[in-house]
């Protein structure tokens, strides 16, 4: 019996499997097949290779789906799922969006025009449409655009995360974050755009590509921007949800560090619309909770943020990988490889707040955005010291320096209480900063209070009566009321649609009046937050001035209007028209004359009672932006775009003097209470403080280093305050 | 998503849960994974992720078992009171997971391998090696002699090998 044939050997056995024995030796091995057990067995093993898959095939009715399950119903709703979310994002038409929303420029060299924006070119494309480089006529400014991909306009999902989007950005005002001025909507589908600050300079990605890794004080010192701007954010509420280095720029100017792109940040307890939408996150910079869809929250921020550090000090982000798949394991699974490794130069301190911030549980990172950017700034504090003495004495800093962590450490205080320790040791030492100032330049003048609302450009500063307050209005439409000994906002008003373009408060009692862009004038009682008088003005009011018995305000419009409001009556009692737009009005003392500047260059006087025109004053060359009256009413001051400052006898008309102001156009004039110093603000930045007499320069104040709108003197004339661009007030000891 | 899908619903259902809430628990990971990681249906060619998701699929069904502990559920969930008895780290299931993604490999594997053989190889294949049917029945079934059927058996098992390694590959990256 062939049965009884011999056992064949492996050989045979691999080639009865690949089917290349030959005729009659595969017969006769089928056939032994049969009978032997041991070959079977054997058989079974070449084939499978020693792997369980006998085992695994044959237990596989255990894992068999029933057809009645619910499995199959949820898989169909998957896949429904599926086509909705992904199949108009996988797409390719918006990445080459086209610009057909806009219309025809109003000059060839820009591509065209968004109302009153000159589109000049585009400086991005992300995920829910463009970012435009833009020229606002009205304000004279550059700006970005941000534009609703006009193809997602239409869908209600898309807009309505655009909307939120540009509710959320502009809820935050800080200076580590990119401002959003406003949100607008235009054309006839009503296409939203938002307007925002344009920062000129480099994303963080993009200096990641040029030079790999940073030195270490860039590190600290992007490190600690970002967590104030993340710090910012959270205190309305809001994480960012998709931190990176592409959200990250880097201004050119200022050295400063500003969040962008709050597009995926939402109001925190606001998550669940889009919990199953749109993607959000790159998985690079992805919190392990986030790559495991769960809910993010501000510690998933700090998360990224240490992974960006780690890419800044090593020249490489912590989890890398072949596909997002690959990273997101890695995110979730792997511990990053230690920093110390990669870049050995990083100190202790850094590589273990890095550590911390990457720690897989929420619960293990640095709790706080506040704290973390307490604690990079001691440190940067103590780098800046350290590295100025030398070097015996670095030595010694960085031994104590380590001793002030380990104390730390041992008695296991916060940050917070580290942050207070560095106050007391940084007191202690020299001032190294004292000693590098030449000693022929003159010192830089410091302002005796910064007010900073960061909430866009100050078009309007006043001091109330008592000079404890100060009134700020701002770009967003707000009306900050400073407490100026405090240095702390006493309140905010929401004014204004739009900016607040005059803030005024009255001779006697404590009212204050505001005008904006939007056409309202508002009557306050600070530090109320309501209104408790509302005046329709036709159109934008730029200037305003009371009279001195507080019984009618004056406004100008950028229309020309001219008119006085009674407020006993809330009608206007006079009015007037000049051909072009009023910048800004003055009243004389004796209240007898109005003075306004004017877009046409020219300085007009008032009767202040019946707006009769009694003289034009030519003589700008450009559009006067400011006037301001002496204490006797005999002169008046105006400035304007030709950087002139001049003077004028107000009886004749005449001029008594002018000189070069500042290097830009100058938008700010006052006059001191007493008549003598003039203070002017401009484009340039400089806050310049002349004789009033000679037009000698007194002093300069240059802590905006961006342009100054608006300065104004307090009642007895000891203090200056100013503001502009930069979105704070300074105020100014007058020596 | 056709990969795992039945990977996380099976491992689900073995660790207690009911079919639907499986089902949900199943819908519920791909969700969270498609929301982490972009597309639904992303390069699956590419990329390992079977840890990933198990540690996903572990934690949320933690979650949903620890809701239950909240919400009691009618007597006699013996399954579920015992799973929620058990810290997940003490068994974290991960050989269970393993099984359920080798079998949920091997079905895949057997589904693209089947047309490359002939109808009675593929009988017998199933009926030994998946069935459990003895070889002289499932030789009577087919046609084929005892020797035929074991041979058959082996071939379409080393077939499935080479293929599960090239499934396992692409999806390990």
């Amino acid at each position: 019996m062939k049965s009884e044939s011999s056992c064949p050997p492996a050989d045979e056995l691999r080639q009865l499997l690949d089917g290349t024995l030959s005729g009659e030796r595969q017969q006769i091995c089928t056939d032994h097949m049969g009978v032997c057990v041991g070959c079977q067995s054997k058989l079974e093993g070449i084939a499978t290779q020693g792997t369980n898959l006998s085992s695994v095939v044959e237990s596989l009715h255990e894992s068999q789906l029933p057809a009645n399950s619910g499995y199959w119903v949820a898989a169909q709703a998957l896949e429904a799922a599926v086509e909705e979310t992904f199949i108009p994002r996988s797409s390719t038409r918006r990445s080459d969006m086209s610009l057909n929303f806009l219309e025809a420029p109003s000059d060839s060299a820009y591509l065209g025009r968004l109302a009153q924006f000159d589109v000049m070119r585009v400086l991005g494309r992300g995920g829910m449409g463009l970012v435009l480089e833009a020229f606002d006529t009205r304000l004279q400014r550059n700006v970005a655009l941000k534009v609703l991909d006009p193809e997602l306009a239409n869908d209600d999902v898309a807009r309505q995360r655009f909307c939120r989007e540009a509710r959320a950005a502009a809820s935050i005002t800080h200076e580590n974050v990119v401002a959003v001025h406003q949100v607008e909507k235009s054309g006839d589908e009503g296409l939203p755009y938002l307007v925002m600050q344009l920062i000129a300079g480099e994303s963080l990605e993009q200096r990641l590509t040029r030079l790999n890794k940073l030195p270490l004080r860039e590190v600290v010192r992007i490190s600690m921007q970002i967590a104030h701007g993340l710090a910012a954010a959270y205190s309305q509420g809001l994480i960012h949800r998709d931190i990176k280095p592409g959200n990250i720029l880097l201004e050119e100017a200022h050295d400063s560090v500003k969040l962008t792109d709050f597009g995926l940040a939402r109001v925190a307890d606001d998550v669940k619309l889009t919990r199953t939408g749109f993607v959000s996150g790159t998985p690079m910079y992805m919190a392990p909770e986030q790559a495991m869809g769960e809910e993010a929250d501000h510690r998933s921020d700090l998360f990224s943020l240490g992974a960006i550090m780690y890419e800044m000090c090593a020249g490489q982000p912590p989890f890398m990988g072949n596909s997002a798949l690959l990273i997101l394991k890695q995110i979730t699974d792997a511990k990053h490889r230690p920093l110390r490794e990669l870049n050995p130069q990083i100190p202790e301190w850094l590589a273990e707040t890095i550590d911390r911030l990457l720690a897989k549980n929420p619960a293990d990172r640095i709790q706080s955005a506040t704290h973390l950017a307490e604690l990079l700034e001691f440190q940067l504090a103590l780098m800046k010291t350290s590295e100025d003495l030398p070097t015996v004495c670095k030595i010694e800093a960085a031994k104590e320096a380590k001793r002030n962590r380990l104390i730390g450490t041992a008695i296991g205080v916060s940050f917070l209480a580290v942050g207070l320790m560095a106050g007391i040791f940084l007191a202690n030492r020299p001032k190294p900063e004292v000693a590098v100032v030449p000693a022929d330049a003159p010192p830089e003048i410091k302002p005796v209070a910064i007010l900073s609302a960061n909430a866009g450009t100050v078009w309007s500063v006043a001091f109330d009566r008592t000079s404890q307050m100060v009134a700020m209005g701002v770009e967003d439409g707000s009306v900050r009321l400073w407490d100026l000994p405090t240095k702390t906002v006493k309140a905010t008003l929401n004014a204004h649609r739009a900016a607040v373009w005059s803030s005024q408060f009255a001779h006697q009692g404590e009212l204050l009046a505001t005008a904006g862009d939007d056409g309202l004038i508002k009557l306050w009682n600070p530090p109320a937050a309501e209104p408790f008088k509302t005046l329709k003005h036709p159109n934008a009011v730029r200037g305003l001035a009371f009279s001195h018995d507080d019984k009618l305000l004056y406004a100008g419009d950028r229309e020309g209007g001219l008119r006085a409001w009674s407020l006993e009556t809330d009608q206007p009692v006079a009015e007037a028209q000049q051909p072009s737009a009023v910048y800004s009005i003055a009243i004389s003392p004796d209240d007898e004359t109005l003075a306004t500047a004017g877009s046409d260059k020219t300085v007009r006087l008032w009767n202040a009672k019946t707006l009769a025109m009694k003289l034009p004053l030519d003589g700008h060359s450009g559009p006067v932006y400011g006037v301001s009256f002496n204490h006797d009413g005999h002169r008046l001051a105006s400035v304007g775009w030709d950087k002139q400052v001049r003077l004028w006898d107000t009886s004749s008309g005449l001029l008594v003097k002018s000189w070069d102001g500042n290097s830009n156009d100058i938008w700010g004039v006052a006059f001191s209470p007493d008549g003598s110093k003039l203070a002017t603000g401009g484009h340039d930045g400089a806050v310049k403080l002349w004789d009033a007499q000679t037009g000698e320069l007194l002093s300069s104040y240059l802590g905006h280093k961006i342009a100054v709108h608006t300065v104004a003197f307090n009642n007895d004339g000891s203090l200056l305050a100013s503001g502009g661009r930069d979105g704070s007030v300074r105020v100014w000891k007058n020596e | 998503m056709d990969l795992y899908g039945p990977v996380v619903y099976g491992f689900a259902r073995k660790r207690g849960l009911q079919d639907a809430d499986a089902a949900d628990l199943m819908q519920d990971v791909m969700r969270s994974v498609a929301s982490a990681i972009g597309q639904l249906n992303y390069d699956r060619s590419r990329g390992s992720f079977g840890g990933w998701l198990f540690t996903i699929t572990r934690n949320k069904i933690f979650s949903f078992l620890s809701a239950r502990r909240i919400r009691p559920q009618a007597a006699g969930d013996t399954a579920t009171n015992q799973m929620l008895n058990s810290h997940p780290e003490a068994t974290d299931g991960s050989e269970t997971w393993e099984l359920e993604y080798q079998r949920r490999i091997a079905s895949l594997a057997m589904e693209r391998i089947k047309h490359e053989f002939q109808e009675t190889t593929w009988q017998a294949f199933r009926l030994t090696a998946m069935e459990g049917v003895p070889a002289p029945d499932a030789a009577r079934q087919t046609g084929l002699s005892p020797g035929a059927v074991y041979v058959a058996k082996s071939r379409v098992l080393a077939r499935l090998k080479d293929e599960v390694e090239t499934i396992r590959r692409q999806e390990e990256g």
